[in-house]
């Protein structure tokens, strides 16, 4: 099997006049993985995506796709994707739309097509015209499309963009279900909880730059939130706060918040009991991507 | 590499197949067509166009002026070795008169039945065709233009460029497949209008044409040939159209930026060969070459389309030269500019 990584990323940077878009990026994607890209509007992820898909010129920096550098062609062959809102021809089905792109790709057979309708759930609407579907409906032709010929990676951007809830549970399986040992998924999307539940490794960007990187267990470990009312909060929150193991202690709306491993729930108790401090309700648990995200490019932000 | 290109072209075709533009184009092209021969046509019937001659003599009667005999003829009624009926009763003096004013008047209609010939051979085949191909160059052009500009201009507009290019075409390969495809389109619509004026003639032949000959006097391989060269000289106008569409993005503004460089260039050189010093820029404009390789096919078929002025046209290996060097510097522009531009979502126009 091969084990170049399939995405290598060194200094990429796009800049737009005086806006750097994206900022010396230096990035590594694993073979069959569920590869995350996160990142607050405008932090550069679909113009990453736009480079690495050969669509955006780098101003500078370089990336290799299967470990191969030149041949950007014979690489994108192996790839399908999804860049924002999947554009395709208004005025053919999305059969003949798949038709088309099967035949410039060379390789595919009319079985196929009727499998990827299928695998996406079009197969009863694929002889509309595909001025008639629906954003979420479009959405599902453009996984077909980048599923055409079978490739080796997958890049895409927003899939859940306009589908109810039950379309994306139905999606976030079928991602879920793409990213095996032979193929990877580079996934960018806005949805943190999305991406929680899909993803192995996550990327985050902001304003161009990466900040975190890492499998999404890695991120949050040690990053425990726990939440509790005591019979004096003001003096809970001092005291868990000069506490070395716990991260930060703060009182919103009566609530205590206490940032700490969730699995050291009784030492905060214990804490607080030597200092005469009673609990009257305790909850713990794991931080979410979401609260991490938020936290990381607020920071990211304030020191910019 | 020439294999993808090609299966590149045929899908191109696929597409620019189900639009529908190049019917609506094609649709246009026939219908103008069918008026510029059946026009010709009812032309060469009514003959609207012959000298009159008007006869007239009188006498004096009881002192008052009668006439004796008045008539209006056309060359239609005096044509070849045809008396006017109404002659064939006169007494013999003034019959003789009548005659005589007839044959002189049938001389002078001898330069109008010479042009009534060549027209009448014009609605035969083959040159019915190369008459209709001429009377219509300019707007092909236009219309040749309209659909490579919409046929670029739609992928930018619909955003499905990108989609194209994620799976792994290369750019030029593309705009090669796509002007390769156009190119293909032209011929095929030229065949099908060229088809279209056949049936038309072949039903005029039926009809009889009156001072024509049985058969028209240019040969069939002159109508491939007015294809090539219509297609040759597509191409420059086809390129200038595709660069404008690369330049703005847009198929609105494409067609525009094409429209606005062919009309000043078609209005302004003529103008402009009036002056000496411009004279020598002139062989080097479009429009002038595009005019010198298409005469060298018109056959018999010769209807002057020369945009005016005192400018001697330029030679044919001249003007296939220009011609060459203006393909080459717009396609190298278009290719240069579409391969290093960054490819963005829809455009939506």
């Amino acid at each position: 099997m091969d084990t170049n990584p399939v995405i290598q990323t060194e200094g990429l940077t796009k800049r737009y006049g005086k806006i750097l878009a994206v900022d010396g990026l230096s990035l590594t994607v694993p073979r069959g993985h569920v590869f995350g890209l996160l990142g607050p509007n405008g932090s550069g992820k679909t113009t990453t995506m736009g480079m690495l898909l050969g669509l955006v010129r780098p101003t500078s920096g370089s990336f290799s796709l299967f470990g191969s550098r030149s041949d950007r062609q014979a690489s994108l062959r192996r790839v399908g994707a999804i860049v924002e809102t999947p554009t395709f021809y208004p005025y053919l089905t999305g059969r003949q739309n798949l038709a088309y792109f099967q035949g410039i790709l060379g390789r595919g057979t009319a079985r196929e097509l009727d499998d990827l309708l299928e695998q996406v759930g079009l197969a009863d609407r694929g002889n509309d015209g595909f001025h008639t579907y629906s954003l979420g409906m479009k959405q599902r032709l453009g996984l077909a499309y980048a599923l055409l010929g079978d490739p080796e990676l997958l890049f895409l951007d927003e899939p859940t963009n306009g589908m109810d809830p039950a379309g994306m549970a139905e999606m976030r399986e079928l991602i879920r279900s793409l990213g095996t040992e032979d193929r990877t998924v580079f996934l960018s999307s806005h949805l943190l909880n999305e991406v929680e539940q899909v993803c192995d490794s996550v990327v985050i960007l902001s304003k161009g730059k990466l900040i975190a990187q890492g499998s999404v267990a890695e991120l949050l470990k040690g990053r425990g939130r726990i939440r509790l009312r005591t019979t004096d909060n003001a003096q809970a929150a001092t005291v868990l706060a000069a506490l070395d193991w716990v991260e930060d202690a703060k009182i919103d709306n009566g609530t205590v918040f206490v940032t700490a491993p969730p699995e050291r729930a009784a030492e905060v108790s214990a804490a607080l009991s030597r200092a005469e401090i009673y609990l009257t309700e305790m909850t713990s648990g794991q931080d979410s991507l979401e609260n991490y995200f938020l936290e990381i490019t607020s920071e990211e932000g304030a020191a910019q | 590499m020439m294999g993808h290109i090609l299966r590149l072209s045929v899908w191109e075709w696929h597409k620019l197949r189900r639009r529908w533009l190049p019917w609506v184009l094609l649709g246009i092209v026939v219908i103008l067509m069918q008026a510029a021969v059946w026009g010709a046509y009812v032309v060469h019937r009514t003959e609207p166009f012959s000298p009159n001659y008007s006869f007239s003599t009188s006498d004096e009667v009881e002192g008052e002026e009668v006439t004796l005999f008045a008539a209006d003829w056309t060359c239609k009624d005096v044509r070849g070795d045809r008396i006017p009926p109404e002659v064939e009763d006169l007494e013999e003096e003034l019959r003789g008169k009548v005659l005589e004013s007839i044959e002189e008047f049938r001389e002078s209609c001898a330069g109008y039945e010479e042009v009534r010939g060549f027209t009448g051979n014009a609605l035969l085949l083959p040159n019915s065709i190369l008459l209709a191909f001429t009377l219509l160059q300019g707007t092909l052009f236009i219309l040749a233009s309209i659909m490579a500009a919409a046929a670029l201009g739609g992928e930018y507009g619909w955003g499905t460029l990108r989609t194209v290019l994620t799976k792994g075409t290369g750019r030029w390969q593309f705009l090669a497949a796509k002007v390769a495809a156009l190119m293909f389109t032209a011929l095929v619509g030229l065949a099908l209008a060229a088809a279209s004026v056949a049936l038309s003639s072949l039903a005029i032949g039926a009809f009889g044409l009156e001072g024509a000959a049985l058969q028209g006097s240019a040969e069939w391989l002159d109508v491939p040939i007015k294809i090539g060269t219509l297609l040759y000289s597509f191409l420059p106008y086809v390129m200038l159209a595709l660069l404008a569409t690369v330049l703005t993005s847009s198929t609105a503004l494409g067609i525009t930026a094409f429209v606005v460089y062919y009309v000043v260039e078609s209005t302004a050189s003529p103008i402009l060969n009036n002056f000496a010093w411009f004279q020598r820029v002139s062989e080097y404009l479009l429009s002038p070459n595009v005019t010198a390789v298409l005469q060298a096919s018109y056959g018999e078929v010769s209807v002057s389309i020369d945009g005016g002025g005192d400018a001697a046209q330029p030679e044919l290996l001249h003007a296939v030269l220009v011609l060459a060097g203006y393909i080459l510097v717009f396609g190298v522009l278009t290719f240069l500019l579409f391969q290093r531009r960054d490819i963005t979502g829809a455009k939506g126009g």
